[in-house]
């Protein structure tokens, strides 16, 4: 027993430094967010345990008007990249002269910094900038168009797409990778066309990975601050924007522990929630 | 019954892939209705690229490849009346037994009552009812071949192409398959074209066998054409075992009937109406000689010193060489225990017909 | 069509795409950095009328930016260097020690990332002026560490247990002690996996923003806070955001070059296949 009990300490003694350093700060974080947003911690007022803020949420339009919008950019943000991963992947499958350099190329978003990239979109769809300069050239237009902070926020997931398809690709890619050719030759040898080939043989096979891609990105265009303020909408915020307004002008910060609370718990849920969507809807359509 | 009647023309193919590896040279093959043909070679020949054109998985760099009278070079495999068996069985990981032989059906909008007719059929062909639920990851390699096959049959497709689909399995298991295999075929009708490097299995299952070396095929006919009537040392040493040698015509004796001078004495053998001049090739089988007594006048007869004897239970093979040459070891073959010793010498002879000039390669 | 052909057309659509999506930006922003203050760049120029490098002088002695470079560079290594400590001892028992849970254990070092980071970093905040704790050097440093352990630890892992247990069994064998083997097998063979980390993690902490920005307002700067400042709805200066960019993506570029020369090829997908 003893040299078990010894092997276990060892084990513990190894993972404290990295895993219980990362499990010990978590857990600060999240008992101070929690504790924050049922009262404690008030920087401004006395600390009290209460429901108060939590209960603000009920009618509070602003809020829900941000949570739909982070919701939907998140979605949208997760599906679009890996729809814009998946033929990449696949193209590239089986190498050919250039197939390298295409895998490459298609990195170079992953290299550049968010807010750098960011800049570059402001760049071009600015009042002054490269796209602008075309469409008067070319006469689509006698004024430029106001594309910046567009109404949409299309500016915004085109940033979260531009960031996050490559790491779609590394995983989509290696996954695509491991289906036996043989069972793709089968497929087409027994009459599947390329689209249901890639709904029946391809999707199921590689909705792991696909979910862990949409998980990964869906978290992180949910909690998005700096797409948001550079190249967002004016209005509604984002949850992130929201959070920070709420502490830093409006002084709450129990409510904007709320929303932080909120925004955690809805960004785990919703890429959960995505990724079993995304296994029923890959399932589904091959039984009748 | 296979639903169509289907004859498979490979006609004067060749196959270049990329590095400028030309893998098939001017191949040309004629599979009738209802025939069981084998592509029979050693790695490398070509056979599994042929297979492949035909199935549409390759575009011929020259060359038609016709289905029931069809051009279909230009079809890709998802188009063509053609269905593959793989060696790795391909079977689909993530769908069960029964969805596997249901795909292909699936595609051609079968409805869903004749769709399971079918797969259940087909599995029933192959006594693989019971498995219809499981995944194929819980089923022997014996089984996942099988289910491969069904998958195949539920088809009806009147050309089914087999891709060394036994290889995997361990060798009783291999035997037992092969003559379900010819069994079914020949009950359903469906034409064939099978890929092997095993010349037993290929001899024991065809109506016809292609034998390929490096891209070419180098001789085609019944398996008891090819193995009688060899027509190089190639064909010869691949199909069976043979004694090969060189020998030179001396002269004839009478139409088709010549003397020629080999490392065994003056043999006389059956030769062509123009016998060959100079060296040629030839050869024997080992189970074609008979012992002789020492004093028996009879035609063929020459001496062997026996070197090693291997009893194998329903044979005796003896390795040895002629008198005065040690350097070349023939192979005699035997019925049963035959009572050989080591060293001794044998007399032998050898039937004229069974002696064989050779092509040279 | 054949294959070569349609796969000619995808790469000849590829690069067109890729101009617009990815090269184009860069050259503008380029070309911006270098505009001459004295000759704005407006329409219908096509292109700038007077370049020079005003701009990037300008930025370097009338602004924060000589600071908030220094405090970016000196972070980002302190920051490998601590998380490669920290992060050592738990890859080495995920990638070479079974236990039961290692599963749970693994996942649960993902934590940092599946959270999203701006939240962590306003709670973080908060909880540091809880405790007043003022010095923002170190309280972000804390916080790229634990932001960027769960990198570390993966990469470390797979470094770990690709060390071959025969080597280390063969040094036991010869009676050598933990430390000797650490020195001796491990180090040598880990070198790889711990320089590519460093700059992975440098790289990571240069472009760190939301800690960097919640926990350093309003006057510890890091580049990427003056970026912000630059880009942010109402006050875009354009000329001064090209400049920083250019400095903050310069950096990794050459970690690029350097990682590929180490690694081998950069590879798509994990796998060795195809």
């Amino acid at each position: 027993m003893w040299p078990r009990i010894r092997e276990s300490l060892i084990t513990i003694a190894l993972l404290l430094p990295g895993l219980g350093l990362i499990l010990g700060f978590m857990s600060v974080v999240l008992y101070f967010a929690i504790s924050q947003s049922f009262g404690q911690f008030n920087f401004a007022g006395d600390d009290n345990w209460t429901m108060e803020h939590w209960a603000k949420i009920l009618d509070d339009p602003a809020l829900w008007a941000s949570f739909r919008y982070s919701l939907r950019i998140a979605t949208l943000s997760a599906v679009l990249s890996v729809s814009v991963a998946y033929p990449i992947a696949m193209w590239i499958r089986k190498p050919f002269r250039g197939s390298t350099s295409v895998g490459v190329s298609v990195k170079i978003p992953y290299l550049i910094p968010g807010l750098v990239a960011a800049f570059l979109y402001v760049n071009m769809v600015s009042f002054n900038g490269i796209l602008n300069h075309i469409f008067l050239a070319l006469g689509v237009t006698d004024e430029p168009f106001r594309m910046q902070n567009d109404d949409k926020a299309i500016g915004v997931v085109i940033l979260q797409v531009w960031k996050q398809t490559p790491l779609a690709l590394l995983l989509l890619a290696g996954a695509v990778r491991a289906i036996s050719d043989d069972v793709i030759a089968a497929a087409r040898d027994l009459g599947a066309g390329m689209w249901t080939r890639f709904t029946d043989i391809i999707l199921p096979l590689t909705l792991q990975a696909l979910q862990a891609a949409m998980i990964i990105i869906f978290i992180g265009a949910a909690g998005d601050f700096a797409f948001q303020t550079i190249a967002g909408p004016r209005s509604p915020f984002s949850m992130a924007q929201l959070m920070f307004i709420t502490q830093s002008t409006y002084s709450d910060s129990n409510y904007a522990a709320v929303i932080g609370v909120l925004l955690m718990v809805m960004a785990l849920i919703g890429a959960l929630g995505l990724a079993g969507l995304t296994q029923l809807a890959v399932n589904r359509g091959r039984y009748q | 019954m296979a639903d169509e009647s289907t004859t498979v023309e490979v006609d004067d193919v060749t196959m270049v892939f990329d590095n400028d590896f030309r893998a098939l040279d001017g191949v040309s093959l004629t599979a009738d209705e209802g025939q069981f043909i084998t592509l029979l070679g050693p790695s490398g020949c070509g056979k599994t690229t042929l297979l492949r054109l035909i199935a549409g998985f390759l575009t011929p760099a020259s060359g038609r490849i016709l289905i029931s009278g069809k051009d279909v070079t230009a079809l890709p495999p998802e188009k063509r009346d053609t269905v593959m068996v793989f060696q790795s069985y391909a079977l689909f990981p993530h769908m069960t037994v029964g969805e596997n032989v249901a795909f292909g059906l699936r595609q051609q909008r079968m409805g869903k009552q004749e769709r399971n007719q079918r797969v259940d059929q087909a599995l029933a062909s192959v006594s693989l009812e019971s498995q219809k639920d499981k995944r194929p990851k819980a089923l022997s390699g014996g089984q996942q071949q099988r289910v491969a096959l069904a998958r195949a049959f539920a088809m009806r497709s009147g050309v089914i192409l087999f891709d060394e689909p036994l290889s995997n399995l361990d060798a009783k298991l291999r035997e037992r398959v092969r003559y379900e295999l010819r069994a079914l075929q020949q009950n359903y009708g469906f034409t064939s074209i099978y890929v092997t490097h095993d010349q037993s299995e290929a001899l024991a299952l065809s109506d016809q066998v292609y034998l390929m070396n490096e891209g070419q095929i180098v001789q085609t006919g019944t398996p008891h054409e090819l193995y009688t009537n060899p027509r190089t040392s190639f064909v010869a040493g691949f199909l069976g075992v043979a004694n090969l040698f060189s020998g030179t015509v001396t002269g004839m004796v009478e139409s088709g009937l010549c003397d020629v001078d080999t490392p065994f004495g003056s043999l006389r053998v059956r030769c062509s109406e123009q016998p060959p001049v100079g060296e040629v090739d030839m050869c024997w089988r080992p189970e074609d000689v008979r012992i002789v007594g020492e004093h028996d006048q009879v035609d063929n007869r020459f001496d062997f010193v026996v070197s090693t004897v291997v009893f194998l239970g329903n044979l005796t093979e003896v390795y040895g060489h002629v008198p005065n040459d040690d350097t070349v070891t023939y192979r005699l073959q035997f019925m049963r225990h035959a009572p050989i010793v080591e060293g001794e010498t044998l007399h032998l002879a050898v039937e004229p017909s069974d002696v064989r000039i050779l092509e040279s390669s | 069509m054949t294959s070569t052909t349609v796969n000619r057309i995808l790469i000849g659509l590829l690069i067109v795409v890729g101009t617009v999506w990815i090269f184009l930006p860069i050259v503008m922003a380029t070309l911006w950095s270098l505009v001459d203050p004295s000759e704005p760049w407006a329409y219908p120029d096509a292109f700038p009328r007077k370049l020079s490098f005003v701009r990037w002088a300008d930025l370097w002695n009338t602004t924060q930016l000589p600071t908030a470079m220094r405090n970016s560079y000196l972070l980002a290594p302190m920051a490998g260097a601590a998380t490669l400590v920290f992060a050592s001892p738990t890859a080495y028992a995920f990638g070479r020690r079974q236990f039961r849970g290692k599963a749970v254990a693994q996942v649960a070092a993902l934590l940092p990332i599946v959270l999203p980071g701006f939240v962590i970093a306003i709670f973080f905040s908060s909880i540091l002026i809880q405790l007043n704790i003022f010095n923002r050097y170190l309280s972000i440093l804390l916080g790229h560490t634990i932001l960027f352990l769960p990198y570390a630890i993966r990469i470390l892992t797979v470094s770990f247990a690709q060390v071959p247990q025969d080597l280390i069994d063969a040094a036991r064998d010869l009676n050598a002690n933990a430390l000797v083997r650490f020195r001796s097998i491990y180090l040598p063979l880990m070198i790889p996996g711990y320089v590519a980390s460093f700059i992975i993690i440098v790289i990571l902490s240069i472009e760190e923003f939301a800690v960097a920005f919640v926990v350093g307002a309003p006057d510890f700067t890091t580049i990427p806070t003056i970026l912000y400042s630059n880009l942010s709805g109402y006050s875009f200066v354009r000329p001064n955001a090209a400049v920083i960019s250019l400095i903050l993506v310069i950096p990794n570029i050459i970690a690029l070059v350097f990682l590929e020369r180490l690694l081998g090829s950069v590879e798509v997908g994990s796998g060795t296949k195809g």
